[in-house]
């Protein structure tokens, strides 16, 4: 079954679900309150605690004021030629588009307020329907149940929209939580592109977001991602990110994660129709006493469907990440090509990893591999560049500079490669 | 003898498992009522005449077990504690004499080649026969340097100091369930002592065989290698062929001293009808290695992770495992090394083959804690899935506390390449032989260090399981 058509029969069950958001939050209101949070049990929780992203009492978020490196980076956007910029705040209803590029004829960009009804809008239909069928998420619950608006983005069919839309979500100030959904709709033949930019600024207390992101392809289409999260001292983030991808739809998605607190982030690709490709790339730099936790599924429901994943990451101070993953390829799934790979810098004496890179394959004409490592700089890379006359200093730069380019290099080149390399991945080694 | 025949069901119903049959014939001195209690482990204990010590151990294990819920992960497990025969003990002594050994106990044995590959190439062994050993034997060369090559029991009558000293201290009741239901009702098992610098040069050899119906096996192994030692102890196991379920729940604990070498091979054929729940562990202290060589076959499930604690600077760990899953087979293993000391080395190399409805899994943890400066280890694991509906998963799980740690983990799932296939075939090789060689092949790394014999014994079971698995 591709997207498009659990999409087609996704709208007729729908019915029977929440009409529109008010509705969605009095069922999710009642789940939270019943489901327990996830434990070692279901998960490897090495280092991440999952009531760190429960909301406590942080209150829902109210400025309109935009942090000053939202405000930088949305400067830097709007110097840029060819960019389609869209502010994004919490309870600004307006919606800025950058006039120079947009053409709304393209790609729709929809908020929909509580009382607005779901069934009015059918790019929303495969999200609705994914959510209503899979087993509810504690975290994802408490989320769901305090959302107040939803951003749908929709191309139909047809439709490849010239430049690269750029969404700017802002953490909240102190002991404030921002609950957000994005929901992408790229109908069949169409392309999109999205750099999504989570800034915030340092808080004394707790600023928390939990941000959504759901991306349905269908037939044929195209998306590419471009995830950057820098944000300050004491911001906690539980990024979730769900992909559907119908025959022959590719999808590339590269997250890089600076600063912040503590990470939680998930993300999982269903392989619907065959032929499908879904590409992810993953960086995420630590330090401090910063702790990540993330997870990936990628789903091989039908044949001849490829995924790769390499998720890498640069572990100093006390800091620690834990990756937990996983490849399921399904009886049907003959053909299925997929690879999964972490890998992490260990930096520092005191810095922790743990990897877990899992696969559960029921088909035998598979291609599947998975790897890890967990090391510190190669001493013999050190010793080459010395005999090179290059001292172990400027060495140890080059050798992490080149880990990190691996993926920091799928940022296209311009102002935004450099805000990558400058803001989010300078500063000491 | 026509008892030990195997009946053509059965043969149907498990391929070509060999030690189907079963000895019925076989006359038990002792049966302890089914069902597991104090009174059982009292009176196991009372018949062994065992010091108070290992009774309140037994004691202190029942309750744990008692009170520890099952695994939640891992395989299927639905035993029924109630119905298993937790001691079995045989109507014979423990026999140095080959002669000695009770007539339908010898044909068993002798089926299973245990005395002839003694005469040929082993310096000790031991057959243990459901919960009592009938037979051990080391030769004369290796005792006289101090070897001390027993069944567990006996080795805990003559060796109390020791045994005390080191009983339960790699791997403690409280460790998981089985290894406190082990540590209530062990019994048999080998007791390995090789003093210092003493080299054994042939292996050791102990063969366990469940003969009764809902028999539960406990045997308990402990292997000491003192200082510069070392010695290559080989197990076998098999099992007949029953329809009620059996249950095989070893532990093996093996401590190596500073400077020894042990390594632990075995190659354990169970029938379909065996639960085999085992707790494996070493621990390596300074400039020692172990290494353990595990090929799992049968069962129909298997729960195995031989492990590695290692404790000494520069110590070295080892697992080497092939798994072969049938139909209505789980072999759900792997290793665990854990990293304490600064520059410790490890490897894993996990294969594993999947036919028919078979599910293998790989099952394994790599743990470096902080100070184990410079430590190294890498994990390999190769999945072969021969059918469509074959399935296999990997569960690694890495743990690394130390910048200066190197640790790399990689894994493959594949079929049979259909151009290797064509290859053979179109040299005149029929498509069921091709396809053994290719898994053969495939195994290869792991079969080469094992002994010959045994080689040869793992190749052929593979082989003749593999027969029908064409077309």
């Amino acid at each position: 079954m591709d997207a498009s058509t659990s999409s087609r029969t996704a709208g007729a069950e729908s019915l029977a679900g929440p009409a529109n958001l008010t509705e969605l939050n009095e069922l999710y209101r009642g789940l939270a309150a019943v489901l327990p949070l996830p434990d070692l049990r279901t998960e490897a929780w090495h280092y991440g605690r999952p009531d760190r992203f429960l909301p406590g009492e942080l209150q829902p978020a109210t400025s309109a004021q935009l942090s000053s490196r939202a405000q930088s980076l949305l400067e830097l956007l709007q110097s840029e030629r060819n960019l389609t910029v869209l502010e994004y705040l919490a309870d600004n209803v307006e919606l800025r588009h950058n006039q120079q590029d947009t053409d709304g004829v393209l790609m729709l960009v929809q908020r929909l307020t509580p009382a607005d009804a779901f069934a009015g809008s059918p790019a929303l239909q495969p999200w609705l329907s994914d959510l209503t069928q899979r087993e509810p998420e504690r975290l994802e619950a408490e989320a769901l149940a305090r959302l107040q608006q939803i951003l749908l983005i929709h191309v139909p069919a047809g439709n490849r929209p010239e430049s690269a839309l750029h969404i700017i979500v802002d953490m909240p100030p102190d002991g404030q939580a921002r609950y957000e959904q994005i929901v992408v709709n790229v109908e069949s033949g169409s392309e999109l592109e999205l750099h999504l930019h989570i800034a915030g600024d340092d808080v004394a207390g707790q600023s928390l977001l939990h941000l959504g992101l759901d991306i349905t392809l269908a037939d044929n289409a195209v998306f590419r991602l471009v995830r950057y999260q820098h944000t300050g001292n004491g911001c906690d983030i539980r990024g979730m990110e769900r992909q559907r991808l119908g025959r022959d739809a590719r999808c590339s998605s590269v997250s890089l994660f600076s600063g912040g607190r503590h990470l939680r982030h998930d993300v999982a690709t269903q392989l619907l129709g065959s032929g499908c490709e879904s590409i992810l790339r993953g960086l995420y730099r630590m330090s401090g006493r910063q702790t990540a936790s993330i997870f990936s599924h990628q789903d091989h429901q039908v044949a001849n469907a490829h995924s790769d994943l390499l998720f890498k990451g640069t572990l100093l101070d006390r800091s620690a990440a834990s990756y937990l993953g996983q490849i399921s390829v399904a009886p049907d799934a003959q053909g299925t090509d997929a690879y999964q790979s972490n890998r992490s810098l260990l930096l520092s004496p005191q810095a922790r990893s743990s990897s877990s890179p899992q696969l559960e394959i029921e088909a035998n004409d598979v291609r599947c591999s998975h790897g890890a490592s967990v090391a510190n700089v190669s001493a013999e890379e050190l010793f080459y560049l010395e005999t090179r006359g290059i001292d172990p200093e400027t060495g140890r730069h080059l050798l992490i500079s080149g880990f990190l380019a691996e993926v920091a290099d799928l940022v296209p080149e311009g102002a935004l490669r450099d805000y990558v390399y400058g803001e989010m991945l300078g500063g000491r080694n | 003898m026509s008892d030990t025949q195997p009946s053509a069901p059965d043969l149907l119903n498990i391929g070509s498992y060999e030690a189907g049959w079963h000895d019925a014939n076989a006359r038990y001195s002792f049966k302890a009522e089914p069902g597991l209690n104090e009174n059982v482990v009292r009176q196991m204990s009372e018949m062994k005449n065992e010091p108070k010590w290992m009774l309140d151990f037994r004691l202190r294990s029942l309750k744990h077990f008692e009170e520890r819920p099952m695994p939640w992960w891992g395989g299927r497990i639905d035993v029924d504690f109630d119905s298993i025969y937790y001691y079995l003990k045989p109507d014979t002594g423990n026999n140095r004499s080959w002669d000695d050994v009770p007539e339908e106990m010898k044909q068993t044995f002798e089926r299973l080649g245990i005395p002839e590959a003694e005469r040929r190439s082993l310096a000790g062994v031991g057959a243990q026969y459901d919960s009592e050993t009938v037979y051990h034997n080391l030769k004369k060369e290796w005792e006289e340097a101090g070897v001390v090559f027993l069944d567990m029991d006996s080795g805990l009558r003559e060796h109390e100091d020791v045994v005390r000293e080191h009983f339960g201290t790699v791997i403690p009741p409280e460790d998981n369930k089985f290894s406190a239901l082990n540590s209530a009702v062990w019994s048999g098992g080998s007791f390995v002592y090789v003093p210092k610098g003493v080299k054994i040069d042939i292996p050791l050899q102990a063969y366990f065989r469940i003969n009764a119906d809902k028999a539960g096996q406990f045997e308990r192994t402990l292997i000491i290698a003192d200082e510069g030692a070392f010695v290559h102890y080989i197990e076998g196991c098999t099992a007949p062929t029953w329809t009620s379920d059996s249950l095989h729940s070893a532990v093996v604990e093996i401590i190596a001293k500073p400077g020894s070498r042990i390594r632990y091979s075995t190659v354990q054929n169970w029938s379909n009808s065996v639960y085999n729940l085992v707790t494996k562990r070493a621990v390596a202290m300074e400039g020692s290695t172990v290494e353990w060589l595990d090929g799992n076959i049968g069962s129909q499930l298997t729960m195995k992770y031989p492990s590695v604690m290692l404790v000494g600077e520069g110590a070295r760990g080892e697992v080497m495992s092939i798994a072969y899953a049938q139909d209505g087979q789980h072999q759900d293993t792997g290793a665990k090394m854990v990293h304490v000391a600064p520059g410790t080395t490890s490897r894993i190399i996990a294969k594993s083959i999947s036919r028919g409805l078979g599910r293998s899994t790989y099952r394994g943890l790599v743990r470096i804690h902080n100070g184990a400066r410079g430590a190294k280890s890498s994990v390999d694991c190769d999945a072969l899935l021969l059918d469509r509906n074959s399935r296999t998963d990997t569960y690694p799980y890495i743990e690394v506390e130390e910048d200066s740690a190197s640790v790399g983990h990689e894994a493959r799932v594949s079929k049979v390449s259909e151009q290797q296939m064509f290859y053979l075939m179109q040299r005149g090789i029929e498509e069921s032989e091709a396809l053994a060689l290719i898994v053969n092949g495939f195994i290869e790394p792991i079969t080469k260090q094992l002994p010959l014999e045994y080689a040869v014994e793992l190749n052929r079971l593979i082989e003749l399981e593999m027969e029908g698995s064409v077309g």
